[in-house]
């Protein structure tokens, strides 16, 4: 395929999926994204036909990751691989997955963030050979297997082609504007449902004392407040009597000596603190004092704004 | 019933107490005594480049690896304490594109598998066409070789994990983490004919992200081969060797994506092998640089 060609597949791609748009039929499963995409870009070839995984296939691609894209609302990936000519060992693989929703495009890429923005989508990080970034409810990964630094101008081209192929862009979950904004450690904001990525990022226990699922959303987030790393984290549950139940659990498992006052010095001589409001849970970790505690719980908004 | 482990009892020192025995967090209340042995054999030399290892090193690796695991002089006098001429013997591999089984490491396995008599019609490689890979099918010995790489449902990805593709639905094992993996050891096609486990801990990866769990920064030249014929063993020294390069990297304590308890409970649960630190001889070889155990 030619330039001209894949300027006229983006083309195409983008009336269709304004076409979608504008008629309200929700954007996803286009199968077509991929198509429009370069089958060559600098020095790099695609190698074969390209792939879609499911929600029950996407183990086969990838063997334990899968999991963790399963504890979203993952719908579909698409998958190219490009070869480089007489370079064998060397391979970029690149991946489109929709999310179904751009509140979980965006939950997918913070739960591993690291690095700095590539200025890519709504939001992309590249380090390592893997540059990743999400659009809308769609969220990319592209990685290389080889020497890392010279395939970077074919990645960045890459994603820059598959950000064109994506015209829709889409809001970030509601609950991140509770979040208080002062001292934000922006790179360090997580949005899950599973206890596992909690764990990752902040380990609470071995079971799920906070009856995470699903049907919950949950961010945690990092705070650098006076040479300090606090982290708050807030769950939103379907309902009162189910924050209720999963905040009396938490207390009763994880800080019993807090029952009445919502807070407790930490065997590391840091404070928790934890507190309910209607269907939402918050707490507080590692706090060096009550008192900061007590003014980062406070300035948790409504959400209204 | 098992207790809830949570942050603070780490934080109050009583984690191990609550699981028992944990992997990589050593029960000072266990008896020292040690029951099993692990080889770590090391070489500064083994890689020729980022990207190429010595053959005739590896190869080396390998053979002083199994004579201090067996006492036996002779490399191929060690290998047929684990494989006898009239075997059928699977290398079980591993072939994930990221970071597979290196083909220098296959090739001297199966080099010292046919020095020890077993017939080359009796010898295959094989990883995720086992199923379908009659010798396999009809194997009477089996040697466990794969890389070791942190894992995202699991924790890490080692010796344990690696005959995961001997099962058919290898999902029906991902509960609670993977924390069973234990339980298809004890599949007729697997149980009492795995002679051998091998480690590589040439490259490992020791933090991974993205939805390949790669991250080409996290692997690092460790030069490195673990041996031994107790999985969870030699599991639970590869982790051991992930924790501390990742104390090392990023400065502090930073947990796994997972918790691998599966290494601990394929000792307390399925009685597999040693998870417990203090109860292995760990035997170290060769280069001791930034060794990390």
């Amino acid at each position: 395929m030619g330039w001209q060609e894949y300027v006229c597949g983006i083309v195409l791609s983008m009336a269709t999926l304004l076409f979608a748009g504008c008629a309200g039929e929700k954007v996803q499963h286009v199968d077509t994204l991929l198509k429009s995409l370069p089958t060559q870009v600098l020095d790099w070839k695609a190698t074969e036909s390209d792939a879609t995984y499911t929600r029950k296939t996407l183990f086969h691609y990838i063997d334990g990751g899968a999991e963790l894209y399963l504890t979203y609302k993952f719908q579909k990936a698409y998958v190219r691989r490009y070869a480089k000519a007489g370079d064998p060992k060397s391979e970029i693989t690149l991946d489109i997955y929709d999310m179904g929703t751009p509140d979980e495009a965006f939950g997918i890429f913070s739960a591993e963030r690291e690095d700095e923005s590539v200025g890519i989508g709504q939001d992309s990080e590249y380090g390592g050979g893997l540059l990743r970034f999400w659009k809308g409810q769609y969220f990319v990964a592209i990685v290389v297997r080889g020497e890392a630094e010279a395939a970077k101008p074919a990645m960045m081209e890459m994603a820059r082609a598959a950000e064109a192929a994506i015209p829709i862009t889409g809001n970030k979950p509601a609950l991140l504007k509770r979040l208080p904004k002062v001292s934000l450690v922006e790179r360090e904001v997580r949005y899950f449902h599973s206890v596992n990525v909690l764990n990752n990022h902040y380990f609470i226990a071995n079971e799920n004392i906070l009856n995470l699922g699903s049907d919950t959303q949950c961010i945690l987030a990092k705070y650098n407040r006076d040479d300090a790393s606090i982290f708050l984290l807030l769950v939103q549950y379907p309902a009162e009597n189910k924050a209720q139940e999963a905040f009396a659990r938490f207390m009763r498992t994880y800080m019993p000596e807090a029952s009445t006052t919502g807070y407790a010095q930490m065997e590391n001589k840091k404070w928790a603190m934890a507190k309910i409001d209607k269907n939402v849970t918050a707490f507080v970790f590692e706090s060096p004092s009550k008192e900061k505690a007590e003014q980062l719980l406070s300035e948790i908004t409504s959400g209204d704004r | 019933m098992e207790k809830t482990i949570t942050r603070r009892d780490f934080m109050r020192g009583t984690m191990a107490l609550a699981l028992g025995i944990v992997a990589g967090f050593p029960d000072q209340t266990a008896q020292k005594q040690k029951t099993v042995r692990v080889v770590l054999i090391r070489n500064e030399r083994v890689w020729i480049d980022e990207t190429k290892l010595n053959p005739e090193i590896v190869q080396q690796m390998l053979d002083e690896g199994v004579m201090k695991l067996t006492g036996e002089p002779d490399p191929v006098d060690a290998f047929r304490r684990f494989v006898k001429p009239g075997d059928i013997v699977g290398i079980k591999t591993n072939v994930w594109q990221m970071l597979p089984t290196p083909p220098e490491l296959e090739r001297a396995i199966q080099r010292r598998v046919l020095d020890a008599g077993v017939s080359k019609n009796n010898v295959a490689i094989e990883d995720r066409g086992l199923l379908s890979n009659e010798l396999f099918m009809k194997a009477t010995a089996l040697i466990n070789v794969r890389p070791m790489r942190t894992h995202y449902w699991a924790g890490v990805g080692g010796c344990l994990k690696n005959l995961i593709t001997f099962t058919a639905t290898p999902s029906a094992y991902h509960e609670d983490n993977c924390a069973d993996i234990g339980a298809f050891w004890k599949l007729p096609v697997i149980a009492g004919k795995v002679r051998l486990n091998i480690l590589s801990m040439l490259n490992p990866l020791f933090h991974g992200r993205g939805p390949h769990h790669f991250d080409q920064r996290y692997v690092w030249n460790y030069n490195g081969i673990l041996v031994g014929t107790d999985p969870v063993a030699v599991d639970a020294v590869g982790l051991s060797i992930i924790k501390a390069k990742r104390l090392q990297f990023f400065g502090a304590e930073r947990a796994l994506q997972t918790p691998p308890k599966h290494i601990t409970m394929a000792d307390v649960r399925h009685g597999l092998g040693t998870s417990d630190l203090t109860k292995i001889d760990l035997i170290k070889l060769g280069w001791t640089k930034d060794i990390l155990v």
